[in-house]
């Protein structure tokens, strides 16, 4: 699958837990383009880049190239700075359904829960 | 009623009795002339005392050319969260942009040799009255105020119809300032904390006549 931004994260290992829910490590770039504007000299991951990251997460996994075409709650609950968060959790369960997979997402580390995306990708 | 009567008996006494202006064969105009001289050189001493005497007071903002901070922007029931990023480039040269936590820009704005610049507002802010709204209360949160006038002794300022008072910490940082109308109503409180380092750490504007208020925390 392709990122839409290549140098954003990278997946570090994915561990499936059964009953569609899955452990996915990945490393957050600080160097990342991005972060350039977002902001010059404190870097700040864009909302829109870690749902689209998540999205692209959970197409690798189901092996299908999806849209996230509803999104039924997504919550920021702190930064991710990429210098003091260089590892990202993600808890991610795909759960298929009549309109597409069910998507349902945190983001955390070791102390702090991050985001919360719940959607329909189809 | 008693002091006042009191007062006045004294003052007669000293009216009554022989002035050492006339022991010296001064005559009444001249004793007049003395007088007139003494309220102006009195005006002129009391006058300086309130009008010339100012506070000053520091600016937070001004320790470093960029901040950025997250933002919380509530009114009425809703609640809307960003990051707001400002660049100074002097105390009255600076530029805003408000950003949504999803990445995207909803305002950017600039106040630039005493012009103020939008280089970007949504349709939807567009308007003249928001527009007013958003200026003055940047204004008042970045502090331009204190550019634009001398605080008098008693730390307040008064600009239009606008009667600015503000409280500050032990080391002339500004930790409160009220804004309240002609009327003496108040109508908007900003509060600044500050972290053990002294620097800025988070805002708080209020208002008081509607539901509005912005919280925004530094990030360091």
């Amino acid at each position: 699958m392709e990122k839409l931004i290549p140098d954003f994260y990278s997946v570090v290992n994915t561990t499936d837990l059964g009953n569609n829910s899955y452990e996915i490590n990945v490393s957050m770039n600080p160097e990342a383009e991005v972060y350039k504007g977002h902001f010059p000299g404190q870097p700040i991951a864009p909302g829109a880049c870690l749902t689209q990251m998540v999205k692209e997460v959970a197409n690798t996994i189901s092996g299908k190239e999806m849209r996230l075409v509803e999104a039924q709650q997504i919550k920021f609950l702190a930064t991710v700075n990429p210098v003091a968060t260089p590892e990202l959790r993600l808890d991610l369960t795909l759960t298929e359904s009549e309109d597409g997979v069910k998507m349902k997402c945190t983001a955390k580390d070791e102390t702090t829960s991050y985001f919360k995306i719940s959607g329909t990708l189809a | 009623m008693a002091d006042i009567s009191t007062f006045t008996t004294k003052f007669s006494s000293h009216a009554h009795s022989p002035l050492p202006l006339e022991r010296d064969g001064l005559g009444s105009a001249e004793r007049r002339g003395v007088a007139l001289l003494t309220t102006i050189l009195l005006y002129l001493l009391l006058a300086g005392n309130v009008h010339g005497q100012t506070t000053q007071v520091t600016n937070p903002f001004l320790n470093s050319p960029t901040h950025l901070f997250t933002s919380k922007l509530t009114y009425q029931d809703n609640t809307f969260n960003g990051f707001l990023g400002v660049k100074y480039t002097d105390e009255n040269n600076f530029r805003i942009s408000f950003n949504s936590t999803m990445g995207n820009t909803l305002m950017d704005l600039e106040w630039k040799d005493g012009e103020f610049i939008k280089h970007y507002l949504p349709d939807q802010l567009n308007r003249k009255i928001i527009i007013n709204k958003l200026q003055g209360d940047f204004e008042m949160m970045l502090l331009k105020i204190l550019a634009d006038g001398k605080w008098k002794n008693d730390c307040t300022l008064k600009v239009g119809c606008h009667k600015y008072r503000f409280t500050q910490n032990d080391i002339q940082l500004p930790t409160k300032l009220e804004d309240r109308n002609w009327l003496g109503r108040l109508k908007r409180t900003l509060n600044f904390g500050y972290s053990e380092q002294k620097k800025l750490s988070t805002i708080l504007l209020k208002h008081h006549s509607f539901a509005l208020q912005m919280e925004l925390s530094s990030i360091d």
